[in-house]
């Protein structure tokens, strides 16, 4: 097989992130990104993108710990170099506050964003109805400029973009060797994955410049994220919920919530309300499969359901899908040679 | 003292929501050393001071040590409005000229001088320890940075080093401390010496688009001025407290240096009381 076609279904941090790994690990492959969205129009342009991970229950920590740390590391160096603004990564420093002691003593990923320290007494006193706090520093990806900046990586190493539906993957059979879904929230659909469902999040993107840091409690019901233009503030988890209208009831509870947090936001300007569904599962699906139809075998390569995480672990699991469509090549061109004989 | 006075004082309006108008907000950054160096005075005044993490200093490369510390921004833009809108509620009324002398508003019945004047001092009083501490920066549109970032080089001297402090319309880079330069033009070398130091500690700023450069002076001196001085006239007795010579820390210590200043105005009335209410002399 001289060039393998590969077709990535999904246009979001995922899917871009990880047609972009198998530019990068198998150079000779053909790849294509289908997509019914593309930014600023994804469900990761909604998202805050901070690297503080979610921790899925079905997945090993281990893998878990693995992915987070790829991704830091990779977003680490693009965030000291000369393309840190226009790919929109950032570091950010700030505060994880609890009402109550945390049970769970040090969280898996500590050791890997910088400086994670306990809050001293004089930090927590500017949070009076918080008893415990963590501060650290972690990295952060705006959308839409990540996304864009993934595009221009992929143009570049000649990948083509098409804004298609795929209503079903078999659609793809004869045009593609391999197909990746990275569908996200579409997989629901897509390919009739009943584990997945929406975890539906409102936030309020605010001008707010003067916030620099970052707040956050451990309930995850109300975090203040500083990005490059405007700053996150959010949040809801209503898991189940596939409404995508924002609601005028939870706008307000946000900012209240926030402005508790942080007082100055009563000041913010341009308060701009967005929804996204976290397509979320009780373990990201990182997964080879073979479809068949008839006689005809379709390799698919998925990698979705990463809930409230995406952003935390996205370069991880783009490696281990790109690693797994490599095994798919490998056992197509087995197959190919056998077939000669 | 003035910098723990100045920083608890600002803290305390932290949690209002006056805080924005005032031009002040929390933000967190890096002190970067060549060398190891002895905890600052300062570390239990700030928020959550501790050593850089050798993973952190992977970041500055040419750093092999450092500080991270939460500290406080005050910007003097919004901060001056603030300061004014305060005082002019509380009656306080606002000249806009030019002093020549102490002794033009004593002959105006001012009964107290308050010196705030800054780099223009010796014009009023001549102090050979009060020395212009140039610098110069450029302010660049740099929205993605999000924390402070202060080099220092215990060789050259504070200041003039490269820094990087982010605001919330601009970021300023800056590293230039000339000791006797009164030119307030901007300079083309040390432009280039500003712009090459800071890019090379955060390569994204290559990308940063410049808005404005400007130079000023720093009142420098070997300590801050901040005392009373009783001035003959002809017989009048005529205070002055002075309050100036805060160099390159005006911002740091001035609420510590305005209250130090505010009771030597209190003792000053003091004094004036016990005269006016002393029994007459005895014939």
């Amino acid at each position: 097989m001289a060039s393998p076609k590969v077709a990535v279904v999904g246009a979001g941090v995922i899917g871009l992130s990880t047609a972009l790994c198998i530019t990068e690990t198998c150079p000779s492959c053909s790849v294509t990104v289908l997509s019914d969205q593309f930014s600023p129009n994804t469900t990761s342009d909604v998202a805050a993108g901070m690297l503080i991970p979610h921790t899925y229950p079905d997945t090993p920590i281990h893998r878990q710990k693995q992915w987070f740390k790829e991704t830091f590391t990779y977003l680490f160096a693009i965030s000291n170099s000369a393309e840190a603004s226009e790919a929109g990564i950032h570091l950010v420093s700030g505060w994880q506050v609890f009402k109550s002691t945390p049970k769970e003593g040090l969280p898996f990923w500590s050791d890997i964003v910088l400086g994670f320290r306990a809050m001293s007494e004089a930090e927590l006193l500017k949070f009076p109805q918080y008893q415990f706090g963590q501060a650290f520093t972690t990295l952060k990806c705006d959308c839409p400029p990540y996304l864009l900046w993934l595009e221009k990586r992929l143009k570049a190493a000649g990948t083509q973009m098409y804004t298609r539906k795929v209503a079903d993957l078999w659609e793809l059979h004869s045009e593609y060797d391999i197909v990746v879904n990275c569908a996200g929230m579409g997989a629901y659909q897509l390919v009739g994955d009943k584990q997945l469902f929406p975890v539906r999040g409102q936030v309020l993107k605010v001008h707010a410049p003067w916030v620099k840091q970052f707040i956050r409690d451990g309930d995850g019901l109300a975090y203040i994220y500083p990005g490059i233009h405007r700053v996150t503030l959010g949040g809801t988890r209503e898991k189940g919920s596939w409404n995508l209208c924002p609601d005028a009831g939870t706008t307000k509870d946000i900012f209240d919530r926030c402005c508790s947090l942080e007082p100055s936001l009563q000041g913010a300007q341009d308060i701009e309300v967005k929804v996204g569904l976290r397509p979320s599962r009780q373990s990201v699906r990182v997964q080879r499969e073979v479809l068949s139809q008839g006689g005809a075998k379709l390799p698919v390569v998925h990698n979705y359901g990463h809930g409230a995480g995406g952003f935390s672990v996205h370069r991880g699991t783009a490696n281990e899908a790109a690693h797994l469509v490599g095994e798919c090549i490998s056992a197509l061109q087995a197959s190919s040679s056998r077939a000669k004989l | 003292l003035w910098n723990k006075e100045t920083f608890d004082f600002l803290l305390g309006h932290m949690h209002s929501a006056a805080s924005k108008e005032m031009g002040l907000y929390l933000i967190s950054g890096y002190n970067l050393f060549t060398e190891p160096v002895p905890d600052p005075s300062w570390k239990n005044i700030v928020l959550g001071f501790r050593n850089l993490t050798p993973k952190e200093l992977e970041l500055f490369p040419g750093y092999s040590y450092g500080w991270f510390n939460t500290a406080l921004m005050l910007e003097g833009r919004s901060y001056l409005p603030w300061l004014t809108n305060r005082l002019t509620q509380r009656g306080v009324k606002f000249f806009h000229k030019k002093v020549e002398s102490f002794q033009e508003l004593f002959s105006q019945g001012v009964d107290v001088v308050l010196n705030c004047s800054g780099m223009r001092s010796g014009d009023l009083q001549p102090d050979p320890e009060l020395q212009p501490g140039r610098g110069q920066i450029i302010k660049v549109q740099a929205p993605w940075v999000k924390h402070f970032i202060i080099t220092h080089n215990l060789k050259s001297g504070i200041y003039n080093s490269p820094y990087i402090i982010p605001g919330t319309e601009f970021t300023v880079l800056g590293g230039i401390y000339q000791h006797g330069n009164w030119s307030e033009e901007n300079n083309a070398k040390d432009h280039k010496s500003v712009w090459d130091s800071c890019c090379r500690l955060l390569p994204a700023l290559q990308e940063a688009k410049i808005v404005d450069e400007w130079s000023g002076l720093r009142p420098a001196r070997h300590s801050v001025r901040l005392e009373r001085e009783s001035i003959r006239l002809g017989n009048l007795q005529a205070e002055v407290i002075h309050n100036y010579g805060h160099g390159g820390f005006g911002i740091t210590i001035h609420w510590g240096c305005a209250m130090a200043a505010a009771r030597l105005f209190g003792s000053i009335l003091q004094e004036k009381k016990q005269l006016a209410t002393a029994p007459g002399p005895r014939l």
